[in-house]
């Protein structure tokens, strides 16, 4: 009781002191924050045209803030420690609410998260430097990585991401095994790409845009053509190499989530204006051009969100065990 | 003599540091796996290396203050009670910084910011009640604007509220 | 590559650029906040903007962000940026002296002139500096690194071991939270307080902000203010500036060459360059007293790391720190790809980026001459309204750049660390530079063996990373050295 009375009195004080009315508390009340889990860049673009169009739609600019550290970790903590109410949106990328989870380092899962809507995602390649005529074709770089195992270098990001993971085990299915250099910041990663200390490289559709002319890929992570992934070029399975991933699983993606408990008022506001971002084809085309492909909200819905948790974490853990593979083998 | 016994005893204090790092890695680390191995998954490398180099700095430094006769240069370490009560000013407003942390997070900038200001004001040994209480209404309005509405960066609004 | 017919620039480019150095000024003042943080919150509005209008009052902020912590570095000792931490070295000794007028002078006009001798670097160097920067792939970067550690113990006035302790106590600092590599939390005492790591901002807040609140108010003349006159800087600082010509040069030289390595930065620019600086006069013990050579040193070369920063981010689509990689967004947002191509496809967008980023460093001198009488005025009230207002400045900027309320709590560690290691007579800087160069250390150590396959060797075959190493354990072995024995060594030479 005593509690409460204070409560009560410290409400009072601090709509006093702001200036705001506590009648008809109608969500939202005040700025709703999007918690973005890495350092500004593009991803943090395509964050950002989200958030803007989305802010029209409830009245308010709706501010992204990056909180960084642990691979995500630090920001999923930093909206699963706040109160469910709606005001901190989660931009949930694969690493910290799959990756992390699924090797014991987190105390949620997944499932703790309430989702609004899928956003965007990245697909992936196999390229080389464009003058590397070692590599004719996606045959040609396995045979060598055959004959010579972990001799050849790539990079596919930090050691524990889908990049890598993708890659990992087409080499494991095609029994080819190449060492991979870990770098948490892409582009130090395309540099040594580019500069000829890694041999190949997997690149996301934005390298692939910003490169064109530099580059040849040999093959289009993917189990369709072109597709979602915006990379024109042959797949594995063209040359009778399987993928083993499928769907989402093959492609990074994000989705924005809030804590589980979010009153349903809250929730139907947050997810309606998301969704009218989302179908508005300006927002499709600014994320299309920042070298992401936009998420269809029809599929990618508050409904399938548990489904799309399960079916990416079973692929994970086959990709855990192509990475575990490749470092057994190559070193 | 005495400054020589605080500088020791302080470099002792620095020793720990090395002296946890390499505990973490027998214990945390080797448990899970990342003591040793290749440079990738051997979490433990690195910050093993420093540690050692820590500690060579550290005893050399050591040695140094032992040798050490004339000991001028050093304003010493005098570290007693009496000395104690001289910083009671920076230490309650030390204090009183750790409160608003808190109170940073649980009820918000708007709530705890101008508790601070007067407290801090109070402390400080300024008596001017009107000047206080327009100062730190007028910081906590100022600072609220600058960062609220043109940096449109978001203060907390205190967790305690829900 | 390019043609240099970019003149006259347009209008709303001069305004934009105008409007966005002074954002940058205000923003890099403020304890905490920095350039990033200005251009992040700037990105919104520049891309429904005009092309280079919009890229204008981003780099307007860039340049303008990264001169603005050093007005309160040297006025208060309180960087407002990190980047300013090395810029206090010599800037606030040179304000305890009454010399507040000089320094600030001297800062605003290397600064410039340090932003402008980059950008020729830029706008002539593109092709040569970005295919230099190529060549340092991971064993360089470590050994680039090293340097830095070894710049800790050059830095250090007086004692060499008791800097290299402090920075060695940062490298361990800077290896709490998750492994670079392994997905594993390192010294975190299973806490999730500490799996993030220490931010770097709160850090340098308590270690310089915080600790030197504590103590003025430990000093005691709470009624008194600062009693900084109130100063109008005149023109011929640029002069005096000028007559440290080859220091400007070095220190900008250095500053380039340093920011056009991808992930390398600003800070370890302005350290390096301020070692140079120190390790080149004939008066080496006045570096920390009060030479105004390390207060030049050290904004030349900042601010000339911007224009270093821009080579690989405009000619690789490679960012070269954080405040790149949100200029290379807001080129995507704005409907361009950038990237090498950019060049050919959009000459008019990179001739507005370079003249945009020349106009901006003037703007910066003209600003900076212009508004140092406002800081002023700002840092002579009272210490009893200044002391509290920074402390929740403090807390403020921190948390506008973390977002996090739990790493308010490295600001009173921090603090407290401070005020002990000055007790015991520790350097402060190197816990600055320390946790900057520690992940570029670490990461490319491990990633150069791996790369190897576990055989060191590799650190010695190469000629760039040999040199750069066979140099620093040279520089690291003099710098430990007894200073009698090197005068008696010196003196024997002459005999």
């Amino acid at each position: 009781m005593a509690k409460n009375g204070l409560k009560m009195l410290l409400t009072a004080g601090a709509f006093a002191l702001a200036g705001i009315a506590p009648a008809k508390a109608e969500f939202p009340e005040r700025q709703v924050q999007v918690i973005f889990p890495w350092s500004p860049g593009v991803a943090y673009a395509v964050s950002q045209v989200v958030a803007d169009r989305m802010g029209k739609e409830l009245g308010q600019t709706m501010p992204v803030n990056s909180v960084t550290g642990a691979s995500g970790v630090k920001a999923a903590l930093n909206v699963l420690n706040s109160p469910a109410n709606g005001y901190k949106v989660f931009d949930g990328y694969v690493a910290p609410i799959l990756f992390a989870p699924l090797l014991g380092k987190t105390p949620f899962q997944c499932e703790d998260f309430e989702p609004l809507y899928g956003v965007g995602s990245n697909g992936f390649a196999i390229g080389v430097r464009k003058d590397d005529d070692r590599f004719p074709d996606l045959p040609a770089l396995i045979s060598m990585a055959k004959e010579n195992p972990g001799t050849l270098k790539y990079s596919g990001a930090a050691d524990i991401s889908i990049p890598h993971m993708v890659a990992a085990l087409m080499l494991k299915n095609a029994n080819a095994p190449a060492r991979s250099v870990p770098y948490n910041d892409t582009g130090e990663g395309w540099k040594d790409f580019i500069s000829g200390e890694l041999d190949f490289m997997v690149l996301n559709s934005g390298n692939y845009k910003a490169n064109k002319d530099d580059i040849r890929v040999l093959a289009v992570m993917s189990d369709r053509p072109m597709s979602e992934n915006g990379i024109p070029g042959p797949l594995p399975k063209d040359y009778g190499i399987e993928l083993g991933v499928e769907g989402l699983a093959a492609v990074g993606w994000n989705w924005w989530v809030v804590k589980k408990g979010t009153p349903p008022e809250a929730l139907d506001k947050l997810r309606s204006a998301m969704k009218a971002a989302l179908d508005d084809p300006a927002t499709q085309q600014k994320i299309n051009d920042l070298g992401f492909t936009p998420l269809p909200p029809e599929t990618f819905n508050p409904g399938f969100y548990t489904e799309n948790c399960r079916r990416v974490r079973s692929q994970l853990e086959a990709g855990m065990e192509a990475i575990k593979w490749e470092k057994e083998v190559t070193r | 003599m005495n400054q020589k016994l605080g500088k020791l005893a302080f470099l002792a204090l620095l020793l720990c540091i090395p002296l946890f790092v390499f505990y973490d890695i027998a214990t945390r680390f080797a448990a899970e796996g990342v003591a040793s191995g290749s440079a990738e998954n051997n979490a433990a490398m690195y910050p093993r290396l420093v540690a050692l180099l820590l500690l060579f700095l550290i005893l050399i430094q050591g040695a140094r203050t032992l040798m050490d006769r004339s000991d001028s240069a050093g304003r010493g370490a005098n570290l007693s009670l009496a000395a104690l009560t001289k910083y009671r000013r920076s230490v309650a407003v030390f204090f009183l910084f750790l409160l608003y942390l808190s109170a940073f997070r649980w009820f918000g900038f708007m709530i705890a910011t101008p508790l601070f200001l007067v407290s801090v004001q109070f402390v400080l040994g300024y008596r001017n009640v009107i000047a206080t209480v327009f100062y730190s209404g007028g910081v906590t309005i100022a600072i609220w604007f600058a960062f609220s509405k043109v940096l449109n960066l978001v203060l907390p609004a205190g967790d305690y509220f829900g | 590559m390019f043609d240099l017919t970019w003149f006259p620039v347009g209008l709303s480019q001069i305004a934009f650029t105008a409007l966005g150095v002074f954002i940058g000024i205000v923003i890099g003042v403020l304890p905490g906040l920095g350039p990033l943080l200005g251009m992040v919150l700037l990105t919104p509005f520049a891309m429904y903007m005009e092309p280079v209008a919009g890229l204008s009052l981003l780099l307007g902020v860039f340049v303008g962000g990264t001169f603005g912590g050093a007005v309160t570095a040297i006025l208060l000792r309180i960087p407002g940026t990190p980047i300013a931490a090395a810029t206090l070295l010599d800037g606030y000794p040179m304000a305890v002296q009454g010399r507040d007028r000089e320094a600030l002078g001297l800062a605003v006009s290397a600064s410039a002139i340090g932003g402008v001798i980059g950008g020729l670097y830029l706008v002539f160097g593109v092709p040569v500096l970005a295919s230099l920067a190529l060549r340092f792939a991971p064993p360089e970067y470590f050994a680039l690194a090293a340097a830095g550690i070894v710049c800790i113990a050059v830095v250090s006035r007086g004692s060499t071991i008791k800097g290299l302790i402090v920075g060695c106590i940062g490298l361990l600092i800077a290896t709490i939270g998750i492994d670079p590599f392994a997905f594993f939390y390192r010294f975190n005492v299973d806490t999730q307080w500490l799996i993030g790591g220490v931010g770097i901002v709160p850090l340098v807040l308590g270690l310089f902000a915080v600790s030197e609140m504590l103590a003025q108010i430990q000093a005691g003349n709470l009624n008194t203010s600062a009693g900084v006159r109130s100063i109008r800087i005149p023109p011929s600082a640029i002069l005096d500036t000028l007559k440290s010509g080859i220091n400007v040069i070095r220190s900008s030289t250095i500053g380039t060459f340093i920011g056009a390595l991808p992930g390398a930065g600003s800070v370890i620019a302005a350290f390096v360059s301020y070692a140079a600086a120190k390790a080149a006069a004939k008066d080496p013990d006045s570096f920390g007293k009060g030479n105004p050579d390390g207060v030049i040193a050290t904004e030349a070369s900042n601010n000339a790391c911007c224009g270093g920063t821009l080579i690989p981010s405009l000619a690789l689509a490679l960012p070269g720190d954080p405040c790149t990689a949100v200029l290379l967004a807001a080129i995507l947002l704005l409907g361009f790809i950038p990237g090498p191509q950019l060049f050919t496809d959009s000459p008019d967008l990179i001739s507005g980026i370079f003249s945009s980023y020349m106009v901006a460093n003037v703007f910066l001198l003209f600003f900076g001459l212009f508004l140092v009488p406002v800081f002023v005025w700002f840092v002579n009230i009272r210490r009893v309204f200044l002391v509290p207002a920074i402390l929740v400045l403090c807390v403020v900027g921190s948390y506008g750049v973390t977002n996090s309320a739990q790493d308010l709590w490295f600001i009173p560690i921090f603090a407290v660390l401070a005020l002990v290691l000055l007790k015991f007579d520790y350097p402060l800087a190197p816990l600055t530079i320390a946790p900057v160069l520690g992940p570029i250390l670490e990461e490319n150590f491990r990633r150069s063996l791996i790369m190897s396959a576990d055989d060191y060797s590799i650190f010695l075959t190469r000629p760039i990373c040999t040199t750069i190493l066979v140099v620093s354990a040279a520089a690291l072995f003099l710098s430990l050295l007894p200073e009698n024995a090197l005068k008696r060594f010196a003196k024997r030479g002459t005999n």
